[in-house]
C-alpha cells in the first residue's frame, strides 16, 4: 500500500501532522542506513545505535530538508556525518587483517543444503568480509554506489566532495577491496569473481 | 594504477564518454587479455551489485518511533521564516537611511562651482524629526534587533539538529 507513495509524498505527511507516516520512510530506508553505518561501526549493536540516531536527527531537521536532491540522498548525508561522530567519540582504531578475532565465520543457517545458495552466500560474506576490512571512507562509498545506488554525483553530495573525487575514491576502493580478497581468499579469489 | 582496470571500470560503470566507450569495446573484442581482465572486473561488479543489504533487529522501527515521538513535530522551515518580515525589515532599513542621508544632505552647506539647481535640499526636516519620532526610530530598532537575534538564535538551533 505504501509502496507507491513517494517519500516527499510522506514528508509532506510528517510536515503536516501525520508524524505516523515517519515510521514508513523509515521502515523503507532502514535497511540501507543499518548497512552503511554498520561499515562504520563493525558490531551490530552499534551500528542500531548509529542508525536510530541517525533517523531521530532527520525527523528533527525534516523541516530544512531542500526538495533538490533525494531524501536517500540527504538521509545517507546524516548517516555518514552520524557514524563519523560516532567513530571520532569511539576513537575506533582500523583493524588488521591479521587480527584473531577478526576471524571470518560463516554461519550454515539452513538445514537444507543447497550448493549454490551456499556458494553465493559463502561470496557475499566474504565479499561484505573484505568490505569491513577497508578504511570508513571507501567501505562507504563501495556501499553507496552499489548497495545505495547512488550515482557519483549523489554520493559526492552525501560525502561533502567533488564527483571527480568519489570516482577516483571510488576506483581505488574497488582496487584495495580486490586486494583484500585476494588477501582472505589467496588462490580461490578468481572462482569467487 | 592500472590504466586498463580504470578505463574499463568507467566503462562498466557507464561513466565513460562515447568515444572512450567504442575504443574500449573494440579493445574488448581484439585484445584477449584485455578482454579477461574486462571478463574478471565484470563479475567483481556484479557480486557487488547482488550484496545483500543488512536487517537491523525487529525492534529497530518501533525503538526509532519511540524516540521520534518523544521530539517536537518538525515544521517545514519556509513557515517558520516570513517573507514579509523581511522585506518590511528591509523598507524599514533603508528609509532609516534615506531619511538620515537626506538629513545630513540639509544640514550640509555645499558649495560646488556647478549649478545645483534640480536639487532642492531645502526639507523641512525639524518638522519630521522631534523627540518623539526619534524614540519610535530607535523603538523599531530595537524591535529589529530582537527580531534577528531570535532569528539568529534558530538558526544556531536548526544547525545544531
Amino acid at each position: 500500500m505504501h509502496q507507491n507513495v513517494t517519500d516527499l509524498t510522506l514528508i509532506a505527511a510528517v510536515l503536516n501532522g501525520q508524524t505516523s507516516q515517519y515510521e514508513v520512510l523509515v521502515k523503507r530506508h532502514q535497511r540501507f542506513v543499518f548497512t552503511l553505518a554498520m561499515r562504520f561501526a563493525k558490531n551490530r549493536e552499534d551500528a542500531e545505535e548509529i542508525a536510530q540516531d541517525c533517523f531521530v536527527k532527520a525527523y528533527k531537521a525534516l523541516g530544512t530538508f531542500k526538495q533538490t536532491a533525494k531524501f536517500s540522498t540527504w538521509l545517507y548525508t546524516i548517516t555518514y556525518t552520524t557514524a563519523m561522530t560516532f567513530l571520532r567519540k569511539k576513537r575506533l582504531s582500523t583493524v588488521s587483517i591479521n587480527d584473531d578475532d577478526n576471524f571470518l565465520q560463516i554461519a550454515n543457517s539452513g538445514t537444507d543444503f543447497d550448493a549454490n545458495l551456499m556458494e553465493k552466500k559463502s561470496a557475499h560474506a566474504f565479499l561484505n568480509h573484505a568490505i569491513g576490512q577497508l578504511l570508513p571512507d571507501d567501505a562507504a562509498i563501495i556501499t553507496l554506489f552499489y548497495q545505495g545506488e547512488q550515482s557519483l554525483e549523489e554520493i559526492a553530495q552525501a560525502l561533502n566532495m567533488e564527483a571527480k573525487t568519489v570516482k577516483v575514491k571510488l576506483f581505488r576502493a574497488r582496487l584495495r577491496l580486490k586486494e583484500k580478497l585476494k588477501y582472505i581468499l589467496k588462490d580461490e579469489v578468481n572462482e569467487l569473481i | 594504477m592500472s590504466t586498463a582496470e580504470e578505463q574499463l571500470l568507467n566503462y562498466i560503470d557507464g561513466s565513460c564518454s562515447l568515444a572512450e566507450k567504442m575504443a574500449i569495446e573494440a579493445k574488448i573484442n581484439s585484445d584477449k587479455a584485455f578482454n579477461l581482465l574486462y571478463e574478471n572486473l565484470l563479475a567483481f561488479h556484479r557480486q557487488l551489485n547482488e550484496l545483500d543489504l543488512e536487517t537491523p533487529a525487529m525492534s529497530f522501527t518501533r525503538n526509532v518511533m519511540e524516540k521520534v515521538n518523544l521530539e517536537l513535530q518538525p515544521v517545514k522551515l519556509q513557515t517558520q521564516i516570513n517573507r514579509q518580515l523581511i522585506y518590511g525589515i528591509a523598507a524599514v532599513f533603508l528609509a532609516a537611511i534615506a531619511i538620515v542621508f537626506g538629513y545630513a544632505l540639509s544640514k550640509s552647506h555645499l558649495s560646488a562651482s556647478f549649478s545645483m539647481s534640480p536639487f532642492n535640499f531645502s526639507f523641512p526636516v525639524e518638522k519630521y524629526i522631534n523627540p518623539s519620532s526619534l524614540k519610535a526610530f530607535l523603538y523599531i530598532d530595537l524591535v529589529l534587533a530582537l527580531v534577528y537575534v531570535d532569528g539568529w538564535l534558530r538558526k544556531g538551533r536548526i544547525n545544531k539538529t
